[in-house]
């Protein structure tokens, strides 16, 4: 490595040192006297500098003429000093109370001191990032920034997690924010399942960015902060920054993380009753060669193993009555024995430094993870090269390169024959998934789901999957191999003017493999197929920008920039899909009877010029103001341009009124903002155009997909295309004040905002009597109004110890005010019984299904025979955002100790829990078996002749308590498939310990005496413990992973906990 | 050095900037047509009519007239009468009118600003006819009048079904003038290949299929249906019928869903038992050990109507045959002609099916001895009844709430929320979508036919 980092220092940096006239040098330490490693001391004025060592010295050549040398180090105040006629010039820096020096990258990779800035932005510690051990960097900020909301699709490896701030405020566009690493706009896009319910958990493309290589984050919430991006940050920003090399010696870092992960919650299934049903009247045992579906049966403890060798659903024979087999009792199985500890290996290396005139971070990273489900797995290659260098005095440019390799095996999941839990939790107890053998030793054996006849071994002889048939026979792979570049210069045309222009490169191609093995045999009736897809993408950003930073008088200082920008994208997206295949186990394309090719293609350019003014009077006083206007490829060709603006003010209330320095308060700034953000319209929404044809309209099977019977045919598209639309405008004003406390100790920063969309663009669901499904306009109004506390105390403080509160709260109420004239309802996601919506006067993506019937009071009508009445119209019956949320961080610190716990406590949120009705229905779920005797009496009213309403007092037997009942009686099947919707309506309030850390640092004192600057051990939980009355799997999940619809849960995959532990090298 | 820069900035700005298409061309989308010939969309709006033949509306038809029996899942749902507003929003919105109807008015627009496409209006008018036919069956008051306007009338009204069957009988009137002239057949016709001939024939078919539909409100229908009958098709050779392919993309609707959601749905017990010794059983059904009998085994190549190359009548010869033995029966013909027609009836669904010796079965079963006129209607009922099943799900159910024949028993238990008085749905509620995007509209519409819940009858079974 050393030799690798010295040819490359050879190489790169090779660079004639210019002659000097004389030496500085001297000790920088901070107030206790402790020397500080790295620090960086620059003379003035020049490209001069250099870096302090391990004994904080540092050495430098001052040219003539410089009288002026800048130190600065990190968590420190920056000073400047005179230098005089010594050579040896010892400094002590005193630490900067905490807010002032914080640096945060605002629009278009431009640096602001957070203390000028009159809208709220909220850095997210990159250290905090990375110890969380998230896979995926969306994860990484869950609990961490307030207005933030993280929802993670499942616990795959992989798996996409949704990211809003603020809320939704559109419709039929995305509504994650805008992902910008260095200054260049990313692709975040989930290429999966949309708004589907089956499928496999797909990653959304942030995941590519490896969290080893960020130096720093910063959150942009509102449209003060994001309009320079315009119409792509509508939703908010999340600005990362990569490391970059300081001018020094080679700095070489080296970490290895290790992590186990298992299933964190799971639904309570029973273990008492057998597959089958009851027929006339008594409960009867059916096995998996009937197909039958239920576990409605006898007690288990009622039958026994009949010794049948022949028999290849169980090793010990078939299930008979007691009595009547070998003696042998009949088992139960766990299901949970499926799963397996996932396991993820994380290396990564990297090596910055530079001199003077170049500086360089070269970095690669692997992370191969498997998943709590046999063979899933995810893995990410990473490489960076990050190069910066100042060509002359005035000349600056920089190159930086990532290169990404990603993918994995997903598994089948949701509403899907195929899925994993679906087949899981639906298998009866008596039903033994694995055959003897459990989790990965059970995938490894055909024989756990290959019957010797070659058919399924499943419970219900191949109708819905063995979750190890679907592991081994249902492939799902993807491979992306991604660029994200950019390449800038800067020229400094004067000492207030200068110039760059950065031109970023986004590129990917992302391959799939998806395959259903033949099953046939049994009831299984899938002759197999196999889906080869190619995506391509293609992003191109450039910015050319003229900045400027000029004091105008003492007190009055004048920066911003003038700017223009073009980003254009193209996707591909092509799928060509092969059915009945000929032979089994053989997943490629050549092995396909029949043919089907689609090809969709995407493409947008916007753009647009823009302008900021930052106005600093006095240190005190901050004027903000920012426009942009763009131009949109996507909108009407005469209506194509929109602007975006905002305008605020900072006051530094201390300063300004001169009030005395004093222990009380040292920092009270207040700010109010202003911003216009617009938003252009969904691709191709303007025109009408003929879709290659396809028979659809039943809901349970397939269409007919033209080319087809000897010929090709077309239809026109359903959508009323409408080329009047204007851009939306979503408007924002925002209140806020961050305040300081006894010396600093205790921090506040609180934030109100109040947002309104309007003109939104959607399509709208017309009538389809009208010949067409949606069209798109201009209508809808929503509002997002909420507060963001970022508090932190520091109740303990000592040379040694330190104890540190961190909390970030927020609470927000998305409203939709309005939809189109006369729609009163927008399908998100989900099923046509149970979906989530938009609906005026209600909360974002509101779960919408089949309700009870009830009184003007509310009470539950009940009919005559004591069965509560289902209503004939759908409605509003859950609000999956939560009333508010907590993310509170302790964090020790004892000498090279530190021990970290993040709580994350969420309020209110419902959530459909499509899962327990399925469980209820089909008697797997403990539910259903603890009352399945249950004679109870409804909660409710009855109606009288006379139209009066009397409580409810009809017992009705739940289940087989009446003998006369028939089976489709039983309260959790009469209801229909998983009975109605408001029977599985849940609130998912938790309390959670989000992570959990413990490092060590090796003291300076012992590194001394080894060949290494630093070592740092850490142990971190995740996960660990989980407090919910939610019955089914952990909470935190969304069937439509970043879909703008959340709140449904139908045989999700399970989530995770984690164990973890990282070692980290520096030298 | 500046003005090296400058060039450099330069170069790569305009270098960039310099893109192929203007914005405005950005914003069509190259994977989709603007135009397209009338030979290129007919075959859509056949096949779409065809697959709907199988759908779930049909399907749900076929379980309430106790053919079919769900097993599990949402099949079993409708077996206990849970049949809310959400079960055929699919075929409402993307088989029927943004389906079939969508591209048989954009064809019939497009042939009359062409000119001399007479072929294709006229093909479409009769899909469309026995499209909104089979839907006023099913739902009584429909949108017909206001309907397929696009953004000119995007909330149409509901037309009283008496309005919408008329225009139905209207539509095919049109499609036969059209077919009369019948010009510009350029191909696309998967079910005669441009004879317009036998495209009036089939019309006449369907006029008489919906005579009889409305000939409770009006006696004279019986007689008008026989005078259709007169002119429709003479044999099964002439009827006009689609068949599926191989492909999963393009395979039967009834085999495809035996394949996507097996062991859902099976033939009802009582139906088995019904079929106990006729010929046709193993053409129907086959039990293979589940709870019930299952109507598709992908391995028995018997089975007629669960194939994935299924051939379907739009309207059958059997059909055709059983019309004309109620209507004579009800205009009061002699026995021996009803008996005639009866039995040619029964053995055109021999035919079909494949049996090859249907023994004594015809005349056992055709015989009208000792029946009184209600018993006629019963035994003509309870023949259809067999001889409808795999293909015309639809009409046994209209035979069934029209004449309430053969004999069926409620399922007990079901939803009374939906069903009060728990009889065999006599409609499907409207559906969920348009209570969203039509509200005003649909809740006049089921506000004028007693709320429109399912033991509603609609106008014309009443």
């Amino acid at each position: 490595m050393k030799q690798l980092t010295l040819a490359l220092m050879l190489v790169l940096f090779a660079v004639g040192s210019a002659l000097a006239q004389r030496t500085i040098s001297g000790t920088i330490s901070d107030p206790s006297g402790e020397a500080l490693i790295g620090a960086s001391v620059l003379v003035k004025g020049t490209s001069k500098g250099a870096v302090t060592d391990i004994d904080g010295k540092y050495s430098i050549e001052v040219p003539e003429g410089s009288t002026t040398l800048v130190v600065s180090y990190t968590g420190y105040s920056t000073q400047e000093l005179e230098i005089g006629a010594s050579n040896i010039l010892d400094i002590t820096l005193s630490e900067a109370a905490a807010i002032l020096d914080e640096i945060v990258v605002t629009a278009v990779g431009l640096e602001a001191n957070r203390a000028n800035l009159g809208y709220s932005i909220q850095n997210v510690d990159p250290d905090e990032v990375l110890a969380s051990r998230e896979v995926n960097l969306v994860d990484a900020l869950n609990s961490k920034v307030a207005g933030v909301q993280v929802t993670s699709s499942s616990g795959s490896p992989g798996a996409s997690s949704s990211i809003r701030i603020r809320g939704s405020v559109s419709v039929n566009k995305s509504n994650q924010p805008l992902f910008v690493v260095d200054g260049v706009p990313i692709d975040n896009t989930e290429f999966g399942n949309g708004t589907g319910t089956a499928g496999v958990d797909n990653s959304n493309r942030v995941i590519d960015i490896n969290p080893n290589d960020i130096a720093s984050m910063s959150v942009l919430k509102g449209p003060s902060a994001t309009a320079l991006y315009g119409v792509r940050a509508a939703n908010g920003a999340i600005i990362i920054t990569t490391k970059k090399g300081a001018a020094g010696k080679p700095k070489i870092n080296i970490s290895a993380s290790y992590s186990a992960d298992r299933v964190n919650k799971f639904n309570e299934l029973q273990s008492t009753y057998a597959q089958g049903r009851v027929l006339s009247g008594t409960p009867s045992y059916l096995g998996p060669e009937t197909g039958n579906g239920f576990s409605w049966g006898p007690l288990i403890s009622d039958l026994e193993y009949d010794g049948n060798s022949e028999y290849f659903f169980n090793q010990n024979g078939n299930l008979v009555p007691k009595g009547q087999g070998n003696g042998r009792a009949a088992e139960a199985f766990d299901q949970q024995d499926f799963f397996v500890t996932g396991e993820t290996y994380d290396i990564n290396a990297n090596v910055s430094g530079g001199n003077n005139f170049m500086t360089y971070y070269i970095s690669g990273g692997r992370l191969s993870a498997t998943g709590i489900v046999p063979n899933a797995d995810f893995n990410r290659t990473t490489f960076r090269v990050n190069t910066d260098a100042k060509l002359t005095d005035k000349l600056s440019a920089g190159i930086s390169v990532n290169f990404v390799n990603s993918g994995g095996t997903r598994i089948q999941r949701g509403s899907n024959l195929n899925g994993v839990m679906l087949g899981l939790l639906r298998t009866a107890p008596t039903f033994d998934n694995g055959n003897g053998k459990i989790g990965q030793a059970a995938a490894d054996d055909p024989s756990a789901y290959v019957n010797p006849d070659g058919s399924q071994r499943s419970y219900r002889w191949g109708i819905y999957d063995n979750p190890y048939w679907t592991v081994n026979k249902n492939p799902s792979e993807d491979n992306v191999n991604r660029v994200i570049g950019n390449v800038n210069v800067k020229y400094d045309i004067n000492n207030w003017l200068f110039a760059s222009y950065r031109l970023g490169v986004d590129t990917y191609s992302d391959r799939r493999l998806g395959a259903f093995d033949i099953n046939l045999g049994g009831f299984g009736s899938n002759s197999g197929s196999v889906e080869n897809r190619n995506i391509e993408v293609t992003d191109i950003n450039s910015d050319l920008i003229l900045g400027y930073n000029k004091p105008l008088t003492e007190t009055l200082s004048l920066s911003g920039v003038l700017g223009y920008n073009v980003y254009n994208t193209k996707t591909y997206d092509r799928r060509l899909t092969g059915t009945t295949l000929a032979a089994p186990n053989f997943y490629h394309i050549s092995n396909a009877t029949d043919l089907n090719a689609v090809e969709d293609i995407f493409r947008k350019r916007i753009h647009g010029f823009y302008a900021t003014a930052d106005v600093n009077y006095s240190e005190y006083l901050f004027l903000n103001l920012a426009f942009r206007n763009d131009w949109s490829s996507s909108l009407p060709t005469d209506n194509n341009t929109y602007q975006s603006y905002s305008a605020s003010l900072g006051l530094e209330l201390i300063e300004a009124l001169n009030v005395e320095p004093n222990p009380i308060i040292s920092y009270a700034k207040i700010r109010a903002s202003y911003g216009v953000v617009g938003n252009d319209a969904p691709l191709y929404a303007t025109t009408n155009v003929f879709d290659q044809a396809i028979n659809d309209g039943d809901g349970f099977i397939t269409g007919i997909t033209f080319p087809a019977f000897g010929t090709n045919a077309f239809e026109r598209s359903t959508q009323l295309g409408n080329n009047e639309i204007v851009p939306e405008k979503s408007t924002t004003y925002e209140i806020g004040g961050e305040f300081k406390f006894l010396r600093g100790k205790v921090g506040l920063d609180v934030t109100y905002y109040d947002t309104r969309s309007e003109d939104i663009i959607l399509a709208v669901q017309v009538s389809s009597t009208s010949g067409f499904t949606s069209l798109v306009q201009n209508s809808g109004v929503i509002t997002n109004t909420g507060w963001e506390i970022v508090g932190d105390i520091r109740p303990i403080e000592t040379k040694d110890f330190s104890w540190d509160i961190t909390a970030n709260f927020n609470t927000f109420t998305n409203t939709v005010e309005e939809l189109a004239e006369g729609i009163d309802d927008v399908f998100l996601a989900g099923f046509v019984s149970t979906s989530v919506d938009l609906i005026p006067g209600q909360p974002y993506s509101v779960i919408f299904g089949n309700g009870w019937q009830r009184t003007d009071d509310g009470d539950v009508i009940v009919g005559a025979d004591g069965w509560p009445l289902q209503d004939p119209t759908k409605k509003v019956l859950g609000d999956p955002n939560p009333d508010w949320t907590l993310g509170l961080r302790n964090t020790f610190t004892y000498k090279g100790i530190r021990l970290s716990a993040l709580l994350d406590i969420r309020q209110g949120g419902d959530m459909w829990c499509g899962t327990c009705g399925i469980i209820n229905y089909f008697g797997t779920s403990k539910l259903s078996a603890d009352e399945r005797d249950d004679i109870v009496v409804f909660e409710g009213v009855q109606e009288q002749a006379d139209g009066t309403y009397v409580p409810n007092n009809t017992p009705v037997a739940l289940g087989q308590a009446d003998p006369t009942a028939s089976f489709t009686s039983f309260y959790r099947v009469r209801y229909g498939f998983g009975g109605i919707s408001e029977m599985n309506i849940f609130d998912t309030s938790w309390l959670r310990l989000r992570d959990v850390s413990i490092g060590y640092s090796l003291p300076k004192s012992v590194l001394e005496n080894l060949p290494f600057e630093g070592l740092n051990v850490t142990l971190t939980g995740r996960n660990l413990w989980l407090k919910t009355d939610y019955p089914g799997i952990d909470p935190e999940t969304n069937l439509t992973g970043v879909s703008n619809g959340y709140g449904l849960d139908y045989f999700n995959m399970p989530n995770t906990k984690s164990y973890n532990v990282t070692v980290n090298l520096t030298f | 050095m500046k003005s090296k820069l400058y060039i450099l900035l330069a170069f790569l700005f305009v270098g960039f900037s310099a893109c192929d298409e203007s914005l405005d061309e950005l914003n069509f989308d190259p994977a989709k047509l603007t135009d397209v010939e009338l030979r290129l969309m007919l075959p859509d709006a056949i096949s779409q009519a065809m697959h709907n033949e199988g759908g779930n509306h049909n399907r749900i038809g076929g379980i309430v007239t106790q053919q079919f029996e769900g097993i599990d899942a949402q099949q079993l749902q409708y077996t206990n009468y849970q049949l809310g507003e959400d079960v055929v929003n699919n075929y409402w919105n993307l088989g029927l009118y943004t389906g079939v109807l969508r591209s048989c008015q954009v064809i019939i627009d497009q042939a009359a600003v062409e000119g001399e496409a007479t072929f294709y209006s006229g093909v479409a008018k009769i899909i469309m006819a026995n499209q909104y036919g089979i839907a006023t069956s099913i739902f009584g008051d429909i949108p017909f009048s206001e309907a397929l306007k696009g953004q000119e009338t995007l909330k149409p009204i509901y037309d009283s079904q008496e309005d919408v069957y008329n225009g139905v009988q209207n539509l095919l009137d049109e499609g036969i003038r059209d077919l009369q002239d019948g010009l510009g057949y350029a191909g696309g016709d998967l079910i005669f290949d441009g004879d317009a001939a036998k495209w009036i024939a089939a019309a006449r078919a369907l006029k008489a299929r919906y005579l009889i539909h409305t000939a409770k409100r009006n006696g004279g229908n019986y007689a008008a249906a026989l005078t259709e009958l007169g002119s429709a098709f003479a044999s099964q050779a002439d009827q006009p019928q689609f068949t599926f392919e191989t492909s999963e993309t393009s395979n039967w609707a009834l085999a495809k869903f035996g394949i996507e959601r097996p062991s859902t749905l099976g033939i009802s017990g009582n139906f088995v038992t019904m079929m106990d010794g006729d010929p046709r059983q193993p053409f129907y059904m086959e039990d293979l050990g589940g709870p019930v009998w299952d109507f598709y085994n992908g391995a028995n190549p018997d089975l007629v109507w669960a194939q994935n190359t299924s051939t379907i009548p739009m309207i059958s010869y059997v059909e055709i045959k059983f019309i004309e033995t109620e209507a004579l029966a009800r205009t009061g013909a002699s026995t021996p002609d009803i008996e005639a027609a009866l039995a040619a009836g029964i053995t055109a669904s021999m035919d079909l099916v494949g049996v090859a010796d249907p023994g004594t079965y015809v005349a056992d079963n055709s015989s009208l001895t000792g029946l009184d006129a209600d018993g006629i209607i019963e035994k003509i009922m309870t023949e259809a009844y067999k001889a409808y099943f795999g293909f015309a799900f639809h009409e046994t159910w209209a035979n069934y709430r029209r004449t309430g024949y053969p004999t069926l028993t409620p399922l007990q238990n079901n939803a009374p929320g939906l069903n009060p008085s728990g009889v065999i749905p006599r409609r499907l509620l409207y559906v969920e979508s348009e209570s969203q995007t039509n509200a005003a509209n649909k809740e006049a519409a089921a506000a004028r036919q007693g709320g429109g819940l399912l033991d509603v009858h609609v106008w014309a079974f009443e």
